[in-house]
This record gives structure tokens, C-alpha cells and sequence, in this order.
């Protein structure tokens, strides 16, 4: 797992009540499984913007790129983050 | 001359497993008569990947609940937290979880569109006067400007989601006058539309016309911004406060919904609002008559069909909620106090 995800998968667990006691891997559905809706990912938005000092530009993501930790590593690719 | 009985709400095909209507060249049937969320729905639970939230038990999904709810609640304010309330079962349900069963005190905030049934105000002070939870209460008379302005422009609207952006706007101000950080809604399952995809294309073009009406308006022009993107924008402005329904880690069942309120917070259902059951403002009427001409579908049915493919409803009674009557004078009532008629926005052609 490279850096980002791993780190991506840490402020999940430790942001998401929902996903406490679930193994996270490439293929978990965050948002079709139930785990987080559209209320937790703008939350968890502001989480990754202040832990990797970026700005996620929501007018050009669809809320839906959050399912898996690969797409979320996408956004934040997207957002700048190397 | 119009029939004042003439029902405008008439059957249609549906999905042999939903009550998704079909669409030509947008949403269309398979061979069997299956709509394309049900077929994905069918797709996703045979291949799903692993374990969804809702293998969880009654007890884990409230100790989630809770726990979210003790690390969002206010600190800085007399309420731990706000409870969006609109005078159906599902908003007072909600109400009664924040103050019975989480021990919270909430602020009830309720915002009159300029279109509520009275039942709703008096279910609201039923509970909130029974619970001893305090009330904002909000009248607005700037949502009928705006429904008058986009009726008579002749674009395809959804009505529901120009309203339902307003109230967020209003509820989210009133949260930062005091402080508050938490919001419940009453919102079921059914109502998650990030899963729905469906109603994606309806919101699109829905914002699309709606900005393009409000955008030189001198009243409405400054929320061009809230139309291009309702969460870049509630993140921009009112990032600080979390929205949470109860029914992700509560059972919603409607009977039991209905019986406890009933019994316990003197609930009465209005005695006529669309669809069945509900408690929607008059304007709804107007506004699923309209989606259903000029999108086919849209917010009702996606939930009541995403409540039967999760088994939280029968599809008998969601064809029986969806089916419910709309006649002329329920269209007339609430377009009178925009000073239009039926015919003048060629609703009833």
C-alpha cells in the first residue's frame, strides 16, 4: 500500500464511526456498502484537506469518486497532492 | 371547464420489481420489464465485494449513533444539537430519538415555505410542547417569488430540489446564530440520492434552468453559487455544521412510526396531502405533477422504490403512496397564491 493510501485509510478509520472494526481494502464500497453517505464525505473532506494541506475543489468532483480508497486517492491526486 | 375530480396522477408502466417508471432513451426497461436500478441493485448484492453497514446489528448501528452523535453535539451552545423538522412523521420521529432516546436537547427548526398545511405547525407544537424541546419557527415568503418566477420562465424544474436548497440555506443559518453543529433530519433510506443515480440527470438540468432564470434576477441573482453546487457550497459557507439522519442506524418502519407518535406526541396526519401519509406542503402537488411531464420521475419514486429493494416497504404500498389522486383543485389551491392558474403554466394540457 503506498503512502497516501495508507494514510487515506487511517483518517477514514479514525473519522468514520462506520468503518470501526471493518478491514478496508481497494475493493470496499464506501458509499453502495452503506458505510458513508454524502453528509460523512463532506465531512471527512475537511479531514483531508487539513491533514495533507490541500484544496479539494468540489465543483469539480463528484461526491461519488469517494467509494473506494483508489478513487479517493484520485481526488486527492487531482487536488495536488504528489 | 375542468373537472374538479379529474385525476392527473394516471397509471403508468412500472418496474416489475420497483415502482420506477420507465423513460424512453433515458431510463429504460429490460426485456423482463426490470428497471436499471434494480438491475444494479441486483448486480451490487450478488457481487458485492464484502460486507456492507447494513450487516450490522440493531445494537452496533446505535452505538455507531451514539458515539457520533456524543463527538458531533455542541459545545458552545444551549442545544446539543438542531433537529430539522418539517411536521411529518419522519422529522417528528426524529425529534423524538434526539429528546427520548439520545437524551439530547435539540432546537427544533421548522421553515414555512409559504405552502404548509396546518397539521404541520400543529404537530410540531404538539411535540415540541410534550418533549419541552424550544422551536424556531421561520415563514418565508421569499420561496413563492421564486417558484412565481420559475413557473412562468416555462423550463423544466424540480421543484422539491429548488426548496429543498432554500430550507438547507435557512436551517444552516439558523444553526450558526447559535452556535450549533449537529443537525438531524428525517431522512429514510431511501432518501440517500448519492446512491440514486437516477435523479442525477433531473438535478442537472434542474440547476442548469434554475440559474439561468435567477442569474440577472435582483433578488435571486446572489444564489447562482448554491444552483452550481449545492455541497461546494453548504462546505464553503457552513462547512463547521454536520447533517445526520437517525434512519442510517435506526429501523424505519412506518407503522411503528406512526403508532408511537400516535400514542405518545398527539400526531395526527394531515387530511389531505400528496402522496399518502405524508405531510408535504400544498406546492407538492404541483411540483410532482410537473417533475412527472417534464422528467418522468423523480425524488418520490426513487425512495419509495429504493425502500422496496431494501425491503423497508412492500411495492404494493408504494404503488399505493405513488398512485395517490392528484385533482384539479389540489393544483389550483396552491398556484392561486402565486397568482397563477393551471392553464397559464399548461399543467392539465
Amino acid at each position: 500500500m503506498d503512502e497516501i493510501k495508507e494514510q487515506a485509510v487511517k483518517i477514514l478509520y479514525e473519522n468514520v464511526e462506520e468503518l470501526k472494526g471493518v478491514e478496508i481494502n481497494d475493493n470496499t464500497e464506501l458509499i453502495s456498502g452503506g458505510y458513508i453517505d454524502s453528509f460523512d464525505i463532506v465531512n471527512v473532506i475537511g479531514v483531508f484537506e487539513e491533514v495533507f494541506g490541500i484544496d479539494i475543489d468540489l465543483e469539480n468532483i463528484d461526491l461519488e469518486e469517494f467509494n473506494t480508497v483508489p478513487t479517493i486517492c484520485g481526488v486527492l491526486r487531482k487536488a495536488g497532492l504528489k | 371547464m375542468k373537472s374538479k375530480n379529474k385525476n392527473y396522477n394516471t397509471r403508468i408502466k412500472r418496474c416489475r420489481y420497483c415502482i420506477m417508471p420507465e423513460v424512453k432513451n433515458v431510463f429504460e426497461f429490460d426485456e423482463h420489464g426490470v428497471c436499471p436500478s434494480c438491475r444494479s441493485f441486483k448486480h451490487m448484492t450478488a457481487e458485492s465485494s464484502g460486507p456492507a453497514f447494513d450487516d450490522k446489528s440493531p445494537d452496533e448501528k446505535m452505538a455507531i449513533f451514539k458515539r457520533k452523535v456524543a463527538k458531533l453535539r455542541s459545545k458552545n451552545s444551549p442545544y446539543d444539537c438542531a433537529v430539522a423538522v418539517s411536521g411529518g412523521k419522519d422529522s417528528i420521529m426524529t425529534l423524538y430519538i434526539a429528546k427520548k432516546i439520545l437524551g439530547l436537547n435539540p432546537l427544533a427548526i421548522f421553515i414555512d415555505n409559504g405552502f404548509a398545511l396546518d397539521q404541520m405547525y400543529e404537530n410540531i407544537k404538539n411535540a415540541t410542547d410534550i418533549l419541552e424541546i424550544d422551536a424556531v419557527l421561520r415563514k418565508t415568503h421569499s420561496m413563492k417569488r421564486l417558484f412565481r418566477l420559475l413557473l412562468t420562465s416555462g423550463k423544466n424544474i424540480y421543484y422539491c430540489r429548488v426548496c429543498h436548497a432554500f430550507l438547507d440555506l435557512l436551517v444552516n443559518q439558523v444553526c450558526s446564530q447559535y452556535n450549533i453543529r449537529l443537525v438531524l433530519g428525517g431522512y429514510t433510506k431511501g432518501q440517500q440520492y448519492i446512491i440514486n443515480k437516477e435523479l442525477f440527470r433531473i438535478y442537472d438540468e434542474s440547476d442548469r434552468n434554475t440559474i439561468e432564470v435567477i442569474k440577472h434576477d435582483p433578488e435571486f441573482g446572489e444564489f447562482v453559487e448554491l444552483f452550481r453546487n449545492q455541497s461546494a457550497y453548504f462546505y464553503k459557507n457552513y462547512g463547521q455544521i454536520v447533517h445526520m439522519t437517525p434512519f442510517k442506524y435506526v429501523e424505519w418502519n412506518e407503522d411503528q412510526i406512526l403508532d408511537t407518535l400516535y400514542k405518545e406526541l398527539d400526531f395526527r396526519l394531515p387530511e389531505r396531502s400528496w402522496p399518502d401519509k405524508s405531510s408535504n406542503c400544498t406546492f407538492n402537488y404541483v411540483a410532482q405533477l410537473l417533475v412527472m411531464k417534464q422528467f418522468g420521475f423523480a425524488q418520490h419514486e426513487s425512495e419509495l422504490s429504493e425502500l422496496v429493494r431494501q425491503k423497508e416497504m412492500t411495492r404494493e404500498r408504494a404503488l399505493e403512496i405513488i398512485e395517490t389522486p392528484i385533482e384539479t383543485a389540489d393544483l389550483e389551491n396552491p398556484l392561486k397564491k402565486l397568482h397563477l392558474t393551471c392553464d397559464a403554466i399548461g399543467i392539465t394540457d
